[in-house]
């Protein structure tokens, strides 16, 4: 196998999707699948090809919907995490757009051809039902924290699953991978970029979080998780 | 349980008279009445339970004990999804909103009756998309005034109903579930004069239809109109 094959089985290798299966297995369902590599900024979706399904190997990809003004974060997807299975939200007016937040190997796949890997490998139709049950789970997280009445709560809830899943060591705490501006930040947590902003530097103040280079780095995890409890 | 009557739910609707025998000796069937909790956050998890007839709402709450309705299941509809992670314990709750029957399969004969019937790993597929879609759609709403989450709410119980899938329209459709406007209040996670102003201005608009101060009636469509808050 060339070197370009042997990295694409060794990424599909570590995504939960396929960890149970043997290399043999693995490798076969790699010929399958339309590897690319993606820069972040990038729209992934065409809403023309409904036929198309993308599995995230590496990087983070961001759904949302709405227009640049009211644009509404749905979910943050890390790797091993597949979307494109739908298309819409609710009414067939708000489409759902995906965004690379950082560079990217995103696998392409039209869905006759993850029928035919859920076909022959059932236990890989079993574990994308766990992934979709676990994004199922996220998002009603995410619902759950714009009923918090404390714009400080749900912003220090934000940041510290935003740590937890995007997170890498730094110097001073863990900084999340990708950019995120306060007006993200907003429109996840249901709130005015102008309450995020006073509320970044009552944290920042205490010490709880920074920003260095443009990333957000969280300071202290376990006092933003007693402020999002309390 | 009897084989056959498994098939009205379309998880199992697709499914052999074999394979159906074989789900109908491990499903156990459980009736409950309006207002009852099914289950809590915390509560063990014996497996995923299915929707045969009736309305759930599924909630959480806040650190500071709010509920929040994170869903509405309808008959055919999937809950305690944390069976499919392999989890032990709940992570929502779930409240009957009128005579709720529903059916569980425990968590270990899910693996095997997956691999045994891929028709039904698809139809849990689905269904978990459905419901993914509906979360989704939930939470865009969430962040809108509550005038328009009222709506959302009221259009949502009233496409439980077979009829209002058929006929989405533009007209009246009635409501079956009958919900005063503390529970509405409870529903969309703000107070009774809230709700009730919210429901005049709905009504102005001749978006929904009220008797005796309940919601009686909703329009199902309108793309053409903004709710005017």
């Amino acid at each position: 196998m060339s070197d370009g094959g042997n990295r694409k089985v060794w990424y599909l290798r570590h995504i939960d999707l396929f960890a149970s299966m043997t290399d043999e297995e693995v490798e076969e369902i790699a010929h399958l699948l339309d590897d690319h590599h993606i820069p972040p900024g990038v729209a992934l979706l065409d809403h023309r090809d409904h036929d198309r399904v993308y599995l995230i190997k590496e990087g983070a990809v961001r759904l949302h919907t709405g227009g640049p003004e009211h644009q509404v974060t749905l979910a943050l997807l890390p790797p091993g995490r597949m979307f494109g299975l739908s298309s819409t939200v609710g009414d067939a007016d708000r489409t759902i757009n995906a965004t690379t937040l950082l560079p990217s190997y995103i696998c392409f796949a039209t869905w006759p051809k993850m029928a035919e890997v859920f076909a022959r490998y059932p236990e890989v139709m079993f574990q994308l039902t766990r992934s979709l049950a676990e994004q199922v789970f996220r998002t009603e997280t995410w619902l759950a924290r714009l009923g918090m009445i404390s714009p400080t709560a749900r912003l220090a809830d934000l940041l510290v699953e935003l740590s937890d899943e995007f997170g890498e060591p730094s110097e001073t705490g863990r900084r999340i991978r990708f950019r995120l501006t306060q007006a993200d930040l907003a429109r996840m947590i249901g709130v005015s970029r102008e309450t995020v902003s006073r509320t970044m530097v009552e944290l920042g103040r205490a010490g709880w979080v920074a920003r260095e280079s443009g990333r957000l780095v969280v300071r202290d995890r376990d006092a933003l998780k007693m402020q999002a409890n309390s | 349980m009897r084989p056959l009557e498994l098939r009205r739910i379309p998880l199992f609707a697709t499914m052999t008279p074999a394979d159906l025998a074989a789900v109908a000796t491990v499903v156990e069937p459980v009736n409950y009445q309006r207002g009852t909790v099914l289950f809590g956050v915390g509560d063990p998890c014996a497996g995923i339970s299915v929707v045969l007839d009736g309305i759930v709402r599924l909630f959480r709450r806040t650190p500071e004990r709010r509920e929040v309705t994170t869903g509405i299941v309808r008959a055919g509809g999937l809950m305690a999804l944390c069976a499919l992670c392999g989890e032990a314990t709940h992570r929502d709750s779930a409240e009957a909103l009128n005579h709720v029957h529903t059916v569980e399969i425990p968590t270990a004969a899910l693996h095997v009756l997956g691999q045994r019937c891929p028709h039904l790993q698809e139809q849990a597929m689905r269904g978990l998309l459905e419901r993914l879609d509906a979360v989704n759609a939930a939470f865009v709403i969430a962040q809108e005034q509550i005038p328009v989450q009222l709506l959302y709410l009221l259009r949502s119980v009233a496409r439980l109903d077979q009829a209002a899938q058929r006929h989405p329209g533009d007209t009246m459709h009635p409501l079956a579930l009958r919900l005063s406007h503390a529970e509405l209040a409870r529903l969309v996670g703000t107070d009774r004069a809230t709700v009730t102003r919210a429901l005049r201005l709905l009504e102005e608009q001749r978006l929904i239809q009220r008797k005796r101060g309940h919601v009686t009636g909703v329009v199902l469509s309108t793309p053409d109109r903004k709710v005017p808050v």
